[in-house]
């Protein structure tokens, strides 16, 4: 049955998107009248409205036979960003030059998104956060699960925009804008040119290819100056794995080489002078090193909570200077994660862009992440936890971490009116919806 | 999307028009058409929309409880489509005098008001050219048959599409508007025709196979069919002053010639009958004495329809404004409006009619020798007609039993060179009533005694909970209409046990059914004509409506004009929202001049200049600029003169813009 039901919703909504381009308001209007008046005047005997429906089909099938004369030669630049961010206007410049020999007048632009079409697994997977609010119908049926996973997919819609009067052999240059509603790639894969038939009905469609990917960046949101204590700590690997962060490279003495030992740090002329093998041993680096660990497992149905979850991490990494330290983003997603900012390694850009791809974890327990931050215990200075829930083994990671003496900044989502009870004090319970309010109180 | 001044004006005087309902029409007309004129407008909020629709909702359902009531089914969703621009009116309205000038669509859909708020939910949509489709569509459900129709039509949509044409194209818009007219006048011809094409291919399982009678051919299922199908469906009531000591025959048509498996009628054309003095009487016969009355209550969904009558009607009375049309063949058909509709029989003994033909004695060449054998084994050749009559009747009730059942399902099981007929007469002996008739017009025929094939409803069953006589469809029977001492009498040779083979077909739902049928029987005798209780509906609707304005009017009246006439300033917050000069920003959106969000009004405007195509319209929109500016922005705002000073100049600046484009 839910097959059944995917394979409608994928057909009627590749239909809904055909129409969409094609019809005009108008044409939506005179679709909607074709079916009325198909209904209403089913039987011709009883009433005249199907005169209505015949004349409407008069109309729609001159349409498209006058949207079949827009013919032309186009060519099509988009000048777009590759990063925009969920919640913030994003615009760019497309220029359309007209390399025919006619001039067009009622042109518009519709940027061609790929395919937001779930995959049957995926439709399976989706939960939807309302669904007890919804009629058993809803419910059973899951349109609203996929619409959801559809403008998910999508990241955003992308509104037409109309083209001036565009001469012949002449280019104008349009500003187009969309406003990310979810983070992502958002995946351009052409753009198109439609004009209506005289009418004002039916368009006709040329299609330019014009790939271009935008990485959407998680939501952010202000916070305030956040000094994160810890002492400096003894980083294995020193310099080479953190550049200049930490003491400055100071050598100390030559020893013999030991199995393991880089080949860089041989002190080749002592080794041509003494016969073996001698490196250079350096002063041990020592410098802050904070842990942002991102809690991966939110379960069915809330998929808002993980959301604004991202939204937090995404604001403290690109709010916490990296320039003096080093920032480990640590999640679970098919496997455990750790990608490093601060100078040297990943920028803070890289790490949004990490954010922005970071999905709910379901294949794994919460155990791993747990190995996976206190795997690390040794190196870090303070950590900062983005937790989903306050249960058991979120609990126990908290002690863990307490009884290593690490301080640590705790930070759990939660839905509206629902915060977990037996929380400590110090923790901050930020619900969705208010998130901005419970950052401005850390 | 706007429409056009006077556009929902007009869609609504022509629903008026069609049905009927002119007066009304035009006072909501001008309600909607007057937001035009009037300055003040209401400050709905969201809430108060979804209320609005709830209103509409709710009358709607009323509308339509009413029509199913006095109507019945399916009509009723023709009817209540009729209806439905008064019914939409409060949500008009709503939209015509709110500040928003658009409905949320949360108002219109009722899920939306309970989940998360959404970009959609918030949606607004400017309901004027789905309301005006409601009231093309209404007209057509009034089903005038005007041939005013369709050209009103196409030229209401012509005026409805003009603003939406494409720019530039004013003469090829004109040739192919003209030819989507020129198709659709040439293919509603060919649909209705297609259709009374298609209804004479399969007349029978559209439905209301018990209420549609052809007067000139009816088909059997003589040798089709196994189970035969009975429908529980009351089709018509019987009111007789006395009760009925024995199943009354409501015949309604005859058929004088066999062509196996069909039965028809030729030579029988109808004419029409001339009422008696004040149009509610038609006599069929002036020789025969009244003795009995009844009164039937049915329904003609088409508006013709063939009535059935007791044998011997004598005169018929009722039926107000129709024309009643007879044939030789006892046939009388009615021409009126759509609808449920009563009327009395007056009728004495015997059928009149016209004496015998040929034709009534008429065997086909294929059933002559079964006849003739079993004329030959009961010998009445020669004998009395009435006689004749009397031993074929007793011949069917002791050798032959009731059935619905048939073995021979497509002719299979029928042994080769036998008819269906011939198979029943002597081998099978069980049947149904068609059966019974036509052997038994058959043979009486065969035995020299003029007989017809006649169709109807048998009258049995006396309704506890209405007190009134009704018949199903499941009642509908065929008899013999059998010609001797100079009249035609009814003879029914079906066992009498087929009507009680028949009810344990009853589905177990048949009470509620009928309750419903009961309630809106008991609703279209207290109403009357729908057509006349739907006005009376438009008028509540409409003086509700005005009452709820005049609350709201009382309650929440906000003032788009400038109320202090002659006053210096305007102002009020938000000043400045309602400057023409954001129509020119709208317009030139739409050429694909957009402003950025945050780009002053002169840097854009300069900006689009180097590649406006006429750059010679700028400067005076710079000027229009300074007013729009100190309108928005000074806190003294605008004095009446230089307000309307913009007003003008913005719109004097668009129709030269327009012309230039």
């Amino acid at each position: 049955m839910k097959h059944f039901l995917y394979l409608n919703f994928r057909v009627v909504s590749a239909w809904q998107h055909w129409l969409m381009r094609r019809f005009t308001a108008a044409g939506r209007l005179a679709l909607a009248a074709l079916v009325a008046s198909a209904v209403v005047g089913v039987d011709t005997n009883q009433t005249m409205a199907y005169q209505v429906f015949t004349f409407v089909v008069g109309l729609l099938a001159v349409a498209v036979c006058g949207s079949l004369l827009f013919k032309g030669r186009f060519e099509v630049r988009r000048l777009a960003p590759k990063l925009a961010t969920v919640g913030e206007p994003c615009s760019y410049q497309v220029q359309v030059s007209n390399v025919g020999d006619r001039a067009f007048e009622g042109l518009s632009l519709l940027e061609d998104q790929a395919d937001p079409r779930p995959s049957l697994s995926e439709f399976l997977a989706a939960s939807d956060p309302v669904g007890e609010r919804r009629n058993a119908f809803d419910r059973a049926v899951g349109y609203h699960r996929w619409a959801r996973l559809v403008a998910r997919r999508r990241r955003a819609a992308i509104p037409e925009q109309g083209v001036p009067h565009l001469a012949s052999r002449s280019e104008v240059e349009l500003r187009m804008g969309f406003t990310p509603e979810h983070r992502g790639s958002l995946r351009l894969t052409g753009i198109t040119i439609a004009r209506s038939d005289p009418l004002g009905l039916f368009r006709g469609l040329l299609a330019h290819r014009a790939p271009h990917t935008v990485t959407v960046l998680p939501r952010r949101y202000r916070l305030p100056a956040i000094g994160l204590p810890g002492r400096r700590m003894y980083q294995h690997g020193g310099v080479t794995l953190a550049s200049s962060v930490g003491d400055s490279e100071e050598f100390m003495s030559l020893r013999d080489y030991r199995p393991g030992d880089p080949l860089k740090r041989i002190h080749w002329k002592n080794f041509a002078r003494v016969g073996k093998p001698v490196v250079k041993e350096y002063q041990d680096e020592f410098f802050e090193r904070h842990a942002l660990v991102l809690d991966t497992y939110a379960g069915r149905g809330r998929d808002s909570v993980f959301e604004e979850a991202v939204s937090v991490a995404a604001s403290l990494a690109s709010t916490i200077d990296t320039q003096e330290c080093l920032l480990d983003l640590l999640f679970v997603g098919n496997q455990a994660y750790c990608y490093t900012g601060g100078r040297g390694q990943l920028r803070t850009e890289n790490l949004l862009e990490i954010l922005a791809g970071v999905q709910l974890c379901s294949e794994h327990e919460f155990s791993l992440l747990r190995q996976s931050v206190l795997g690390r215990r040794v190196q870090l200075s303070s950590c900062i936890l983005i937790l989903l829930a306050w249960d058991g083994p979120r609990q126990e990671l908290v002690q863990s971490l307490r009884a290593l003496g690490l301080p640590l900044l705790v930070l759990v989502i939660a839905e509206p009116d629902r915060a977990p009870a037996g929380i400590p004090d110090w923790i901050s319970v930020l619900e969705v919806g208010k998130i901005q309010q419970g950052l401005a109180r850390l | 999307m706007k429409t056009p001044p006077l556009l929902i004006g007009a869609a609504l005087l022509f629903w008026g028009w069609q049905a009927e309902a002119l007066l009304p029409a035009a006072v909501i007309a001008a309600l909607l058409e007057g937001a035009h004129r009037l300055q003040w407008r209401w400050n709905l909020s969201a809430a108060d929309f979804s209320r609005t629709a709830d209103l509409c909702t709710g009358l709607f359902v009323l509308v339509t409880a009413y029509v199913v009531f006095s109507v019945g089914l399916p009509h009723a969703v023709v009817a209540a489509v009729k209806w439905l621009p008064a019914v939409l009116l409060p949500l008009m309205a709503a939209q015509a005098y709110s500040m928003a000038q658009a409905v949320p669509l949360s108002a219109l859909f009722f899920t939306m008001r309970r989940q998360e708020p959404t970009g959609l939910a918030d949606f607004k949509v400017d309901l004027g050219y789905p309301y005006f489709v409601v009231c093309i569509l209404a007209a057509g459900a009034a089903n005038t048959r005007s041939e005013w129709f369709y050209p009103c039509v196409v030229a209401l949509a012509g005026w409805a599409l003009w603003p939406r044409r494409r720019a530039g194209t004013l003469g090829l818009w004109c040739v192919l508007f003209g030819l989507a007219g020129a198709v659709g006048y040439a293919s509603h011809a060919g649909l209705h025709q297609l259709q009374l094409a298609f209804e004479g291919a399969v007349v029978d399982w559209l439905s209301l196979s018990g209420q549609r009678t052809d007067p000139y051919r009816s088909s059997t299922d003589i040798g089709t069919i196994g189970e035969l199908k009975l429908f529980d469906h009351i089709v018509l009531r019987l009111e007789s002053p006395q009760p009925l000591d024995r199943p009354l025959l409501l015949h309604r048509a005859s058929y004088d010639q066999y062509a196996s498996p069909t039965w028809l009628a030729r030579d029988a054309q109808l004419v029409a009958l001339r009422p008696e003095a004040g149009g509610h009487g038609w006599r069929l016969r002036s020789d025969a004495p009244l003795l009995r009355r009844v009164t039937i209550w049915t329904d003609f969904p088409r508006g013709t329809g063939v009535l059935a009558l007791p044998s011997g009607t004598v005169r018929i009375e009722g039926l107000a404004g129709a024309e009643v049309k007879h044939n030789r063949l006892g046939v009388v058909q009615a021409e009126q409006r759509a609808g449920r509709a009563s009327y009395d029989a007056v009728f004495g003994t015997a059928e009149g009619g016209d004496p015998p033909r040929e034709a009534d004695m008429r065997v086909p060449r294929a059933e002559a020798a079964t006849l003739e054998r079993i004329v030959a084994q009961l010998g009445p050749r020669g004998r009395p007609p009435r006689e004749i009559v009397a031993i074929v009747e007793r011949y069917f009730r002791e050798k032959f039993q009731y059935s619905t059942y048939q073995k021979t399902r497509g002719g299979e099981g029928t042994p080769i060179g036998r008819t269906p007929i011939g198979h029943f007469l002597l081998a099978s002996r069980a049947g149904h009533c068609e059966y019974f008739a036509t052997a038994t017009v058959l043979l009486l025929r065969a035995a020299g005694v003029p007989a017809r094939y006649a169709t109807g409803f048998s009258v049995q069953e006396l309704s506890r909970l209405e007190g009134v006589y009704v018949v199903r469809e499941r009642h509908a029977h065929s008899w013999v209409r059998v010609y001797f001492d100079g009249a035609w009498h009814d003879l029914d040779t079906t066992p009498p046990t087929w009507f009680a083979v028949e009810q344990q077909s009853a589905p177990f739902w048949g009470p509620a059914a009928d309750l419903w049928s009961w309630l809106s029987y008991r609703m279209a005798r207290a109403g009357g004509a729908e057509g006349g209780a739907g006005g009376y509906a438009a008028w509540i609707m409409l003086l509700l409506v005005l009452y709820l304005a005049w609350r709201l009017y009382r309650k929440q009246r906000v003032s788009v004009a400038n109320e202090a006439r002659g006053a210096a300033a305007v102002t009020r917050a938000g000043a400045g929202r309602d400057s023409e000069f954001y129509l020119v920003e709208k317009r030139l959106a739409e050429l694909g001049y957009a402003r950025d969000t945050g780009e002053p009004v002169r840097s854009w405007l300069g900006r689009i200049g180097r590649t406006f195509p006429h750059p010679e319209l700028l400067p005076v929109l710079g000027k229009l600029v300074a007013l729009h500016y100190r309108y928005r922005f000074d806190p003294v705002g605008l004095d009446a003169d230089e307000r309307q000073r913009l007003s003008a100049g913005i719109m004097e600046w668009l129709d030269q813009f327009k012309a230039a484009s």
